[in-house]
């Protein structure tokens, strides 16, 4: 059924790195595909050799840090990048950092921290995610009002292409617009374009303080005033979370209500007098055990809490359904959503990313994904959002009655992937049509 | 010479007074902040993304080229015309659609001038942190296309970081839109992000949803005046060992502090072997221990070390920093503007490597520099009626970015690549990553209509 | 071409940054780089290098300038875009004199004082009466001609030509200026009256002329010079005793001042009289500043909000801002109130408001905008033209402003 040449993979990585056992092969592994050989790459040459081998034999690759999705690989090969997970180089001076791309972003951060450095992307499962799956899929999260987006904290990286050719790019300068910026157009691409296999990242000084403010209330509506509230009086926090009750007591075990998760890194001086004020505006909203941690334990009890809430829910993309409206609009947006989804306060899942306005839905089980996704587009749109990421903008194209726009997208899209990767080799579970 | 056919057509799609046919529009459309200039076949200013739109299709009908325009301040000859273009000036596409603070955006049309949009987001408290040395005249749409900085990206990032969305016409005359109006809406590849900085070589930018953000509560502005430039990079290494990112941290050399003080009157003193500007902003109570901080770093090694104590007294700081680099005509009548970027900690090396060019050439160079981001604009100065001088000024920038190429850097930090820096591209870049960047031009534009010759040869 | 040459070096030094965008008014509002400094000096350098034949697009580029100089402050380079677009005109004027017709025509007309009396009133009598029975003809490319104001006599043949007062503590000249004279007379009276009630002795020669600034300005030098040689031999020869030369109108002042020192850079001979002369020039509010005016004599029985807009003469030719404004503080119960960008052109800028009237006019409207934005009930200027265009522009914009001097403003406040 397979053509994967397992003697030839087995020259090029050593024979302990070729896993062929369906058994062993299992713990690598996520999803239904079944993918003829697991192999884990030890440097660039030998994921180079790897993928010049499947162009040769003309089978498919897809990548992972610590496991690999496997759907659409059957028959294919599982690179597994767990081995490559060295720190190259940590620049103090420069303040960037050399990194592989199966460095788990738990580690890096240990790392990192102990420099006296930050690096802000969350990483998008707390356990499992690599610095080089970070990149891959390249998100925002609820820290990048203040730090900017993932794809800000990349300078430059060395890929393997889907042809086997290794490409390096980029430098130590934080400032660079030479040449196109393939940089940060493949961030994001899902290992498409190609193999990750050296990192350039970009790090900032420690942030000195860690201060929260949490508080809990019985209405979602009124939680989320609290957060229109504080953009009106220009406070503009490093993170401002809501999490629905279902949601709420598996960040913090014991919760009861709707929590309202307030950050406060970096503002050394004047974080004391915001963490009062946002206090004040929480219990003035309704807000009950209003508290504001200093303790770094409990601190960072609060952020894991978060982290971990958010994991669960990246790890199960079927059964959610994302969008945005911008800050100013979620009061409607929530109150139009329940039309739609009943009582948010117990709905299975509810986020909102209040600086940025977004608000992540887990689905009740049972849902039809794309039917729900259509009506809060439609919702969302009423409000100048929408569905993310690529159903979004099919949404999107569709409630203008533009086809046209959706066609020329995906075709450009389409072309884009085509021109590196020719023969269909990498990640042929991604997918570009939504 | 553009048909009469394709004239007329031109001039019923915008209107007769916005098509430029005689030479001496034409002229004026030619140049641009460098020493290039080029003639078109025709200017056509469009008014609406419809209007591009016919405009580019009727361009491929009759196989022309497109070359897009907007102020024409750039400083990498990414806006000369070749004979067979015709120019796509955005100068009436000036609209502000909506500017929406509490969800932190702006929806602006590419012609709309930088420094207007900040006229009316101070209004409402706000403010969009790119703000290039030519903000006064500088169009958003020309912003996005070369992916501008100015002297708050230390802190702020660069165009890119602030660009949420496009419409973007592409070179088969196909609308679409990159992005949206929030943080998180790309479809699949960020194209808005390939588009950004491509000088117009993947699609004309017909609206931007930029970002937003309030004004910071508080601001501080320094300066520290030190008898060499090398105690001056010194001081940006200490400040950001010291875990402080500035939003600024500009340098001028000796050179530069006297052409400026010879415009401006600022009062530096003109025997200073440089001088730093640097501000913090931020939260008021945050604001007193950064510039305690910075000020023991400074008094360390500054000759003298000043904190500004009224908006007067910034406003002075700025203006000599905004007209450094067309004060240098008072020594010379022409500059090159380089734009060589190396890592924070080579800026010393490359500061030597400058002055070390200088000497070799025997040529005159200045020194502007966004000291935080490593980010040089070295001035070579000479007279463009000079041939051989010109000769040898050309030289010279290219040792610089040689230069900065053996330091690890780039030959353009914000300025974009254009026609003055295209022939060092295959040094910055390995054949592979040359490639990639045909392999996205060709995705887009096929026939290579769109500013053809820009940044790389297809 | 003998003219360009001698600007060559500065037209070299444009480094086409683009700067001038933004303090230009032609471009802010055409968007066409043939409408900025940048675009204009590159087209004069074309001509110079001898790449470009002048043409008629050229001759639009180049007398589209209002010459109103912010070009100038605003460039770091130190290049003077006006100065360069005198200079082309020049060379316009040299390779084929001045056309079409009726630039020519306006200009010859201003030349003359015995024609410029027929102009004026042609334009505010005879005129007005015809227009007044076409419909819609009130505002002619932006003049308010309905509301055009006529001297029914010429100012200098309404007043002796000494003025004498009690006990005289100064001398002054009054240089009248075509405006004052065949127009706004009642401002030429406020001015006297101004100088009187502060002890001064005024000499108001017959025989004066147009300054010479319109001719200048269209690259006609030699008509020019003419104009300036009899100002200056009057002022100087016949009536030396006039300590100063006043004059209330900020463009004569400038071209009496300053252009007559480089319209005579080639005289040498000459230059010596001619820099005594200028050194005797003198603005009015500049003089009024300079003597001291007795507050105690003035008068004001209501409350009245006013603003002051800086003509391009007063402000980028004689540097002159802040005597206007402390002399209109020193009137009892005045709200002075700062209008946004008050140094900005108001659109009348010569000729331009005749012949490129449509630019002309939207930067009148943006003006009128600023001004209706104070809320003042009066707007002063020191500008003869810029006092007639504004209020054109206020009428046609259906405001209630009254544009006047501020020697009227003056005047006004003495109770006799």
């Amino acid at each position: 059924m397979s053509n994967v040449n397992i003697s030839k993979l087995k020259a090029i990585v050593g024979d302990n790195n070729v896993i062929d056992s369906p058994s062993e092969m299992a713990k690598y592994l996520k999803g239904q595909g079944k993918p003829a050989v697991v192999v884990l790459p030890g440097n660039t040459s030998e994921v180079s050799n790897i993928v010049k081998l499947a162009n040769e034999q003309n089978v498919k690759i897809a990548v992972g840090g610590a496991g690999v999705g496997t759907k659409g690989l059957s028959g294919g090969i599982a690179m597994v990048m767990s081995r490559m997970n060295r720190i190259l180089e940590m620049d103090h001076l420069n303040l960037v950092a050399y990194v592989e791309p199966g460095l788990l972003h738990k580690e890096f951060l240990l790392k990192v921290g102990e420099a006296g450095l930050n690096f802000p992307p969350e990483p998008y499962e707390v356990e499992t995610s690599s610095i080089g799956g970070c990149f891959s899929i390249g998100d925002s999260d609820s820290k990048s009002f203040e730090y900017g987006p993932t794809r800000t904290f990349l300078l430059g990286f060395e890929m393997v292409l889907p042809t086997g050719e290794i490409l390096e790019i980029g430098n130590k300068c934080i400032k660079n617009v030479s040449g196109l910026d393939f940089i940060h157009f493949a961030v994001g691409s899902q290992g498409t374009f190609g193999i990750f296999t050296k990192l350039l990242v970009k790090l900032l000084p420690a942030q000195e303080a860690k201060r929260a403010v949490i508080g809990t209330f019985t209405s979602i509506h009124k939680a989320n005033a609290t957060f229109n509230t504080l953009i009106k009086r220009n406070i503009q926090p490093t993170r401002m979370n809501l999490l629905n009750a279902s949601l709420a007591q598996n960040a913090i075990p014991g919760t009861e209500g709707q929590l309202v998760i307030i950050d406060l890194q970096g503002f050394k001086e004047s974080g004391k007098n915001i963490a009062n004020e946002i206090a004040a505006v929480l219990t003035l909203g309704g807000g009950t055990d209003v508290k504001i941690i200093e303790d770094e334990v409990e601190y960072d009890q609060v952020v894991n809490g978060w982290l971990k809430v958010r994991a669960d829910l990246n790890g199960k993309p079927e059964r959610t359904v994302e969008f945005l409206v911008g800050p100013a609009k979620m009061p409607q947006a929530l109150t139009q959503l329940e039309a739609l989804t009943g009582d948010l306060g117990t709905y299975p899942g509810v986020v909102v990313e209040g600086l940025l306005g977004y608000v992540c839905l887990a689905l009740p089980e049972g849902t039809d994904k794309l039917a729900l996704a259509a009506k809060v587009n439609r919702l969302a749109m009423s409000l100048g959002g929408n569905v993310k990421g690529l159903l979004g903008h099919k949404l999107k194209s569709e409630a203008y009655n533009d086809a046209e726009m959706w066609q020329q997208t995906v075709g450009l899209l389409q072309e884009l992937r085509q021109q590196f990767d020719p023969k269909g080799i990498l990640s042929p579970g991604v997918s570009l049509e939504a | 010479m553009l048909s009469q056919t394709v004239v007329n057509r031109l001039k019923e799609i915008v209107g007769e007074k916005n098509v430029v046919t005689d030479k001496v529009g034409l002229l004026t459309y030619g140049y641009d902040g460098t020493l290039l200039s080029g003639e078109a076949l025709g200017v056509v200013s469009p008014h609406t993304t419809e209007e591009v739109v016919e405009i580019v299709k009727l361009m491929n009908e009759h196989n022309i080229k497109l070359v897009p325009r907007g102020a024409g301040t750039n400083e990498s000859g990414g806006t000369i015309p070749t004979q067979d273009s015709v120019v796509i000036s955005f100068t009436k596409m000036t609209k502000i659609h909506e500017i929406d603070t509490e969800n932190f955006v702006a929806v602006v049309e590419p012609g709309v001038i930088n420094f207007d949009l900040q006229v009316e987001l101070e209004k409402q408290n706000c403010y969009f942190p790119p703000d290039p040395s030519s903000y006064k005249a500088s169009t958003i749409g020309g912003n996005v296309g070369e992916c501008s900085g100015g002297p708050k990206c230390f802190k702020y990032g660069v165009t890119r970081d602030y660009i949420l969305g496009l419409e973007v016409v592409l070179p088969n005359g196909k609308v679409i839109q990159t992005g949206g109006r929030n943080f998180q809406s790309e479809p699949a590849y960020d194209l808005t992000r390939i588009i950004v900085g491509a000088e117009g070589t993947l699609g004309l930018v017909t609206k931007v949803f930029v970002r937003i953000i309030p004004l910071p509560r508080a601001k501080k502005t320094m300066l520290a005046i030190y008898d060499k430039v090398e105690d001056a990079s010194q001081t940006v290494a200490d400040i950001v060992a010291a875990g402080i990112i500035p939003t600024t941290l500009e340098l001028m050399d000796n050179l530069l502090i006297n052409t400026t003080e010879d415009f401006s009157h600022a009062g530096l003193p003109r025997d200073a072997g440089a001088v730093l500007i640097i501000e913090v902003d931020g939260y008021p109570e945050d604001m007193d221990p950064q510039v305690k901080t910075i000020s023991e770093i400074c008094n360390k090694i500054a000759k003298e070390f000043k904190i500004a104590q009224s908006a007067a007294e910034v406003d002075q700081i700025w203006t000599s920093r905004r007209c450094a680099f067309g004060s240098v005509a008072r020594v010379r009548p022409s500059y090159g503007v380089n734009d060589i970027t190396v890592p924070r900690s080579n800026f010393p090396k490359a500061i030597q490597g400058v002055l070390k060019v200088a000497k070799e050439y025997g040529v005159t160079i200045g020194v502007v520099a966004h000291a935080g981001d490593g980010n040089l604009h070295p001035l070579v100065l000479f007279d463009q009626r000079n041939k051989e001088e010109v000769e040898t000024v050309h030289a010279a920038e290219k040792a610089l970015c040689m230069m900065a190429l053996d330091l690890d850097g780039t030959v353009s930090g914000e300025h974009g690549i254009g026609l003055v820096k295209k022939k060092y591209l295959d040094s910055e870049f390995t054949p592979a990553a040359m490639g990639a960047f045909r392999k996205i031009k060709r995705s887009f534009d096929p026939s290579n209509r769109f500013n053809p010759g820009k940044v790389f040869e297809l | 071409m003998g003219v360009l040459t001698e600007v060559y070096e500065m037209l070299n030094t444009c480094n086409k940054c683009g700067g001038c965008h933004t303090a230009c008014k032609t471009y802010k509002l055409t968007g066409q780089e043939t409408m900025v400094a940048r675009g204009r000096i590159q087209l004069i350098k074309a001509v110079a290098d001898g790449k470009l034949e002048p043409n008629q697009e050229y001759e639009d580029a180049i007398m589209s300038c209002l010459l109103c100089g912010e070009c100038a402050v605003a460039c770091a380079n130190g290049v003077r875009g006006n100065e360069l677009v005198m200079a082309a005109r020049r060379d316009l004027k040299l390779r084929k004199g001045i056309k079409p017709f009726a630039k020519s025509f306006a200009l010859k007309t201003l030349a003359s004082p015995k024609r410029l009396g027929m102009g004026f009133s042609l334009f505010g009598g005879m005129g007005k009466s015809v227009l007044n029975k076409i419909d819609g003809m009130d505002y002619f490319r932006g003049i308010d001609i309905r509301n055009f104001p006529t001297a029914k006599k010429p100012f200098l043949e309404q007043v002796p030509e000494r003025i004498t007062v009690q006990h005289p503590k100064h001398k002054v000249g009054f240089y009248v200026g075509c405006f004052l004279n065949y127009s706004l007379d009642q401002t030429a009276h406020s001015v006297v009256k101004v100088l009187t009630k502060n002890d001064c002795d005024v000499i108001i020669p017959k025989d004066q002329v147009c300054c010479g600034l319109p001719q200048y300005a269209y690259g006609d030098f030699e008509t020019a010079k003419k104009n300036a040689r009899k100002t200056i031999d009057t002022f100087l020869d016949k009536y030396k005793d006039a300590e100063v030369v006043l004059s209330a109108c900020a463009s004569c002042a400038s071209m009496l001042k300053h252009d007559y020192l480089k319209l005579f850079a080639d005289e040498p001979s000459y230059l010596p009289k001619v820099e005594l002369f200028c050194e005797k020039v003198v603005e009015f509010s500049e003089y009024m500043a300079k003597i001291g005016v007795d507050q105690s004599q003035l008068y004001n029985s209501s409350p009245v909000r006013v603003t002051y807009h800086d003509p391009c003469h007063m402000i980028r030719g004689l540097k002159v801002t802040k005597q206007p404004r402390q002399l209109l503080q020193m009137i009892p119960r005045v709200e002075f109130k700062e209008m946004f960008e008050a140094g900005r052109c108001c659109g009348a800028a010569g000729l331009i408001q005749a012949f490129y009237h449509k630019v002309s006019t939207n930067i009148t409207d943006q003006k009128v905008q600023n001004i209706k934005d104070t809320n003042a009930d009066l707007v002063a200027t020191s500008c003869p033209a810029c006092m007639l265009r504004l209020q054109g522009g206020i009428n046609k914009a259906g405001q209630k402003q009254k544009v006047m001097h501020v020697a009227d403003l003056m005047a006004n406040a003495y109770k006799d």
